[in-house]
């Protein structure tokens, strides 16, 4: 049994709440993969074009259309904690396109752990003239053990003029 | 538990103090026990059929000094769970 951390927590306090704006260091602090208890809901950060304002999502339960599903055009940034008794199964669903007219284009996909910069997930595709595509369907990295929160970010890049066609999911397929 | 018959042959017949004794043990094999309201006095009547307790209800409240607090934890599976526990300042 570990004591609930949060609502939102810093690399130095587990216990702080909601910030009054959404800032960078205070991370929202999920339990585990468990998106269905309205008493913890699962938040997460997010900020599009790596500059804009930081927005807080909710995942609601588990789905391929609502609340667990995002898409965006820009590069995109979503970041999260977690506390867990036991290692569990991030799942989640992606897609991208770039929509370029023959410039160099290139779409990635990074989850790491922002504090020690060790990747949990890589992927992108690149092509000059050609849209560069990647997608994955249900994948899974297995996240450790965290009885203190533990960061997790998740990076989406697009290096096109013209963007590119992102969706996400979490938890579940497109 | 049936009632333990009283002697009425025999030498035993003759000696009255266990056919009363047996009187006074009959009702304690027929015990009941009721629950009655919090404020309700402990009762218990005693007849020739048996004993009855009149117990009054805990009521379940919380013990006077400590007060009700909500915790969250996550358990072994990786679930959200919520529990109350009592507390109680050190004075």
């Amino acid at each position: 049994m570990i004591r609930r951390a949060g609502p939102f927590a810093t690399t130095s306090d587990s216990f702080q709440n909601l910030p009054t704006t959404p800032t960078e260091n205070i991370y929202p602090v999920n339990c585990a993969d468990d998106v269905n208890n309205s008493n913890w809901p699962w938040r997460y950060y997010r900020r599009d074009n790596f500059g804009e304002a930081i927005t807080i999502g909710v995942v609601e339960g588990s789905g391929s259309t609502g609340a667990s599903s995002l898409s965006f055009a820009e590069g995109t940034q979503i970041w999260f904690s977690y506390q867990s008794a036991a290692a569990w199964d991030f799942i989640f669903s992606y897609s991208a396109a770039t929509t370029g007219n023959g410039q160099s284009e290139d779409v990635s996909i990074r989850i790491f752990n922002p504090i020690t910069d060790i990747d949990f997930f890589a992927n992108s595709d690149s092509g000059y003239g050609v849209s560069a595509s990647i997608s994955g369907t249900l994948e899974t990295i297995s996240l450790p053990r965290a009885v203190v929160p533990a960061f997790v970010k998740i990076s989406f890049t697009a290096e096109t003029n013209a963007g590119a066609d992102w969706n996400f999911a979490f938890f579940d397929s497109l | 538990m049936a009632n333990i018959e009283k002697v009425t042959q025999g030498a035993l017949a003759k000696n009255k103090k266990l056919n009363e004794i047996i009187e006074r043990l009959n009702p304690l094999l027929n015990i009941e026990v009721n629950e009655v309201e919090e404020d309700a006095p402990l009762e218990i009547e005693y007849s020739d059929n048996n004993v009855v307790l009149r117990v009054p209800a805990s009521g379940g409240g919380v013990p006077e000094g400590y007060v009700e607090a909500l915790r969250d934890y996550v358990d072994s599976n990786n679930t959200a769970q919520q529990e109350y526990y009592l507390v109680k300042a050190v004075t």
